[in-house]
């Protein structure tokens, strides 16, 4: 099948009523949670993760693939207008997007945030259909040695682009990969880690730990940092169109920024946040006037926000061609995958088109949604941001606590969860980066079946993976990844971008 | 024992709460005042060392603590060969992994002064996590009416200064917005009322 079939098969898809407005829900809800601070992408999947049994695979998948992305541009209004990051990948625009709301330009920053992110968006879509089938092509030739080094890559990329030390990226995701382990270990029938406790007979459920480490220490940290006041730019926001020269001096930044975020978001660990960063520091440095950011450089938002959403189009790409989530709100697609009954891999784009193209194609439906959505119904989300957290915070752990227990009616989850709070807190208290973790949760049980099945092929010659020559790269990529950070040039500069 | 009450204070009360193997009581003997530059010996004998890094050091204290758990217990798995690794294989080596990263860093806490800290806000992690425990406690028995507004009521409590009317009202509309949704709309199965 050509590409032009596969679209049109894919268009058919999305264009269906029901997924259609999936859809709608889906960007709809990611635009409210990325207003709203505190509430993120990731807690929000988790939420909706036990709704999505009932729907047929491709609404599921349509939905929570939306609120991803949705979240992307909720999270810029909120930056801009009031300084705060709703989206913590929208963390980069706060620095000139507020400034330019404060000098009365908050429209031109909103328009070229939004028109930038469409413009991404669709880059990003159809970089996922262009380069998806030859890749999973390549994935079919995968054996369990290269599936293994794949994983080593997936996570030293984790380890690497996580904040901080590295020594403690490195051990959150040893304790992800052991946590991963507990349950039935499927080769021998034995249980590990269960204690006689039934619940953890089959194993940690990823929901407990999304919610715990991401979604209530999140909550705890924003009741802690209880001092900020939100400040919204409260003037009329008028004029919704970039003016001719904030337009001409943006367009270049916007092609930056989804090329940047195109790259960045395949990496693993990669995805909204970094890309985002990443391209407001190249912005500043190849900028002429770069005394100007900082103080509402229309570059400074046009780039980082075309970037966050290129960089969550492309981090699609591994998942829907390989199998293996580059970030961790891939890992909860993942899941979304296996509840309804699909195992994640290469082979899903042939057994499965319809969902497969439906739902490339509804990504670009969403982006145009978003981009109505957004634009003239910015007073509708302008006054969401007035309520205050003391409302929203109650009702958000009501919401998690129902959508921990309805995964599998267990009271038992809900206290693992709010233990998974207390750890993941204190953790990230400490410095740690909670994102490795979650990701060695997901990929453990994975890459233990691998090297065992390796090992078993090899009889027991660790060799294997170098005389492999897919495995060979793989690890010799995973070692220059390494490397690159041991490098002090290297490791200067990721303080820098960083710290900004 | 010998505690100073600085800087990491708030951590170790923290930590010896926390749950998992016993560690070796004289590794957390005393934390000394940051002007302390060396190890040296107080009055009762006791050794005491500076932490220069609290952040690094607790965490590796975590880290080996963890490592500790899942070590001892995951000793009765079979090991295997590497050939055909036993269910023990891969929880030894990682749990072996994760002690030597947490030993690592108890050392560079001791050894090398980093900028920090964040301390731990209690009064929100104690009532965020109890209001979790709270709904796992009651949903089954008291229905998702009353657990609603009793977790509402509860979380509440991480504010300064709620107020009692406001909070009694979002409650109400949180547990008819929450039965609505959940139980009417997506028909989950949740007791919507106490069981008699």
């Amino acid at each position: 099948m050509g590409i032009i079939d596969n679209l049109s098969l894919g268009f058919g898809v999305a264009f269906a009523p029901l997924n259609l407005g999936f859809a709608f829900i889906g960007v709809m809800v990611g635009t409210l949670i990325g207003v709203l601070p505190g509430l993120g992408p990731l807690t929000t999947m988790a939420m909706l993760l036990p709704v999505t049994y009932y729907l047929p695979p491709e609404s599921s998948l349509i939905m929570l693939a939306g609120i991803y992305y949705g979240a992307q541009y909720g999270g810029s209004t909120t930056a801009i207008l009031v300084n705060i990051p709703g989206e913590s990948s929208s963390a980069v625009t706060c620095v000139d997007g507020y400034q330019m709301a404060r000098q009365g330009r908050a429209g031109s920053a909103l328009a070229v945030a939004a028109l930038g992110s469409f413009f991404a968006g669709t880059v990003g879509t159809l970089l996922i259909a262009l380069f998806a089938e030859p890749l999973s092509k390549i994935g079919l030739m995968f054996a369990p040695p290269d599936y293994f080094s794949l994983m080593v890559l997936g996570l030293i990329g984790a380890m690497v682009l996580a904040h901080g030390s590295l020594l403690k990226a490195f051990g959150m995701v040893c304790l992800g990969l052991l946590l991963g382990l507990v349950g039935t270990d499927l080769n021998s029938g034995a249980q590990r880690y269960a204690f006689g406790i039934p619940e953890l007979g089959d194993g940690l459920d990823f929901v407990p730990i999304a919610m715990g480490i991401f979604g209530l220490s999140e909550i705890i940290a924003n009741l802690g940092r209880q001092g900020d006041q939100r400040a919204v730019v409260s003037q009329k926001v008028r004029n919704l169109w970039p003016t001719r020269e904030d337009f001409d001096r943006s367009w270049p930044a916007v092609l930056r920024g989804t090329g940047i975020g195109s790259v960045l978001g395949l990496l693993p660990g990669g995805g909204a946040l970094l890309s985002s960063f990443a391209a407001y520091s190249v912005e500043k440095r190849i900028s002429r006037t770069p005394e100007e950011f900082g103080k509402g450089a229309i570059e400074g938002v046009a780039g980082p926000e075309a970037a966050n959403n290129a960089g969550a189009q492309t981090s699609f790409i591994p998942m829907l061609t390989l199998g293996i989530p580059s970030n961790v709100i891939m890992a909860m697609m993942i899941g979304a995958m296996m509840i309804q009954g699909i195992t994640p891999g290469p082979q899903v784009m042939s057994e499965r088109p319809a969902l497969f193209w439906g739902m490339i194609v509804s990504m670009w439906l969403g982006n145009l949604m978003l981009v109505i959505i957004n634009l003239p119904l910015i007073g509708m989300w302008i006054k969401l941001l007035n309520v205050p957290y003391r409302i929203l915070f109650p009702v958000i752990i009501v919401i998690c606590g129902i959508g921990v227990y309805s995964v599998q009616n267990s009271t038992f989850d809900v206290v693992l969860t709010a233990a998974l709070g207390l750890l993941g807190y204190v953790l990230i208290r400490l410095g740690c980066e909670p994102a490795p973790l979650a990701l060695g949760f997901v990929l453990g049980p994975l890459m233990e079946e691998n090297l065992r099945r390796s090992m078993l092929f090899s009889r027991g010659d660790p060799a294997i993976f170098l005389t492999s020559p897919i495995s060979a790269g793989l690890l010799a990529l995973s070692a220059a990844l390494l490397m690159t950070f041991l490098l002090p040039n290297f490791r200067k500069q990721r303080e820098v971008v960083f710290r900004e | 024992m010998a505690i100073g009450f600085r800087r990491g204070e708030r951590h170790l009360r923290e930590f010896r709460s926390s749950p998992g193997p016993a560690v070796q009581p004289s590794i957390f003997v005393a934390i000394a005042l940051p002007t302390q530059r060396t190890i040296s010996e107080t009055r009762e004998g006791t050794m005491r060392i500076q932490i220069r890094s609290p952040q690094d050091f607790w965490t590796g204290m975590i880290f080996v603590a963890l490592a500790l758990f899942f070590l001892l217990s995951g000793l009765q798995l079979a090991l295997g060969t590497s050939v055909r690794m036993g269910p023990g294989y891969a929880p030894r080596l990682l749990s072996g992994l994760l002690l030597a990263i947490g030993a690592a860093l108890v050392v560079r806490g001791i050894a090398i002064h980093s900028p920090d800290t964040d301390s731990l806000h209690f009064r929100p992690m104690i009532f965020v996590l109890g209001s979790m425990l709270i709904f796992a406690f009651a949903l089954e028995r008291l229905g998702l009416a009353l657990t609603t507004l009793l977790v509402v009521a509860a979380s509440s409590l991480s504010m300064k200064g709620a107020r009692p009317l406001e909070v009694l009202v979002i409650g109400v509309l949180a547990a008819a917005a929450a039965s609505g949704i959940f139980i009417y709309a997506l028909k989950l199965t949740i007791p919507l009322w106490p069981s008699i």
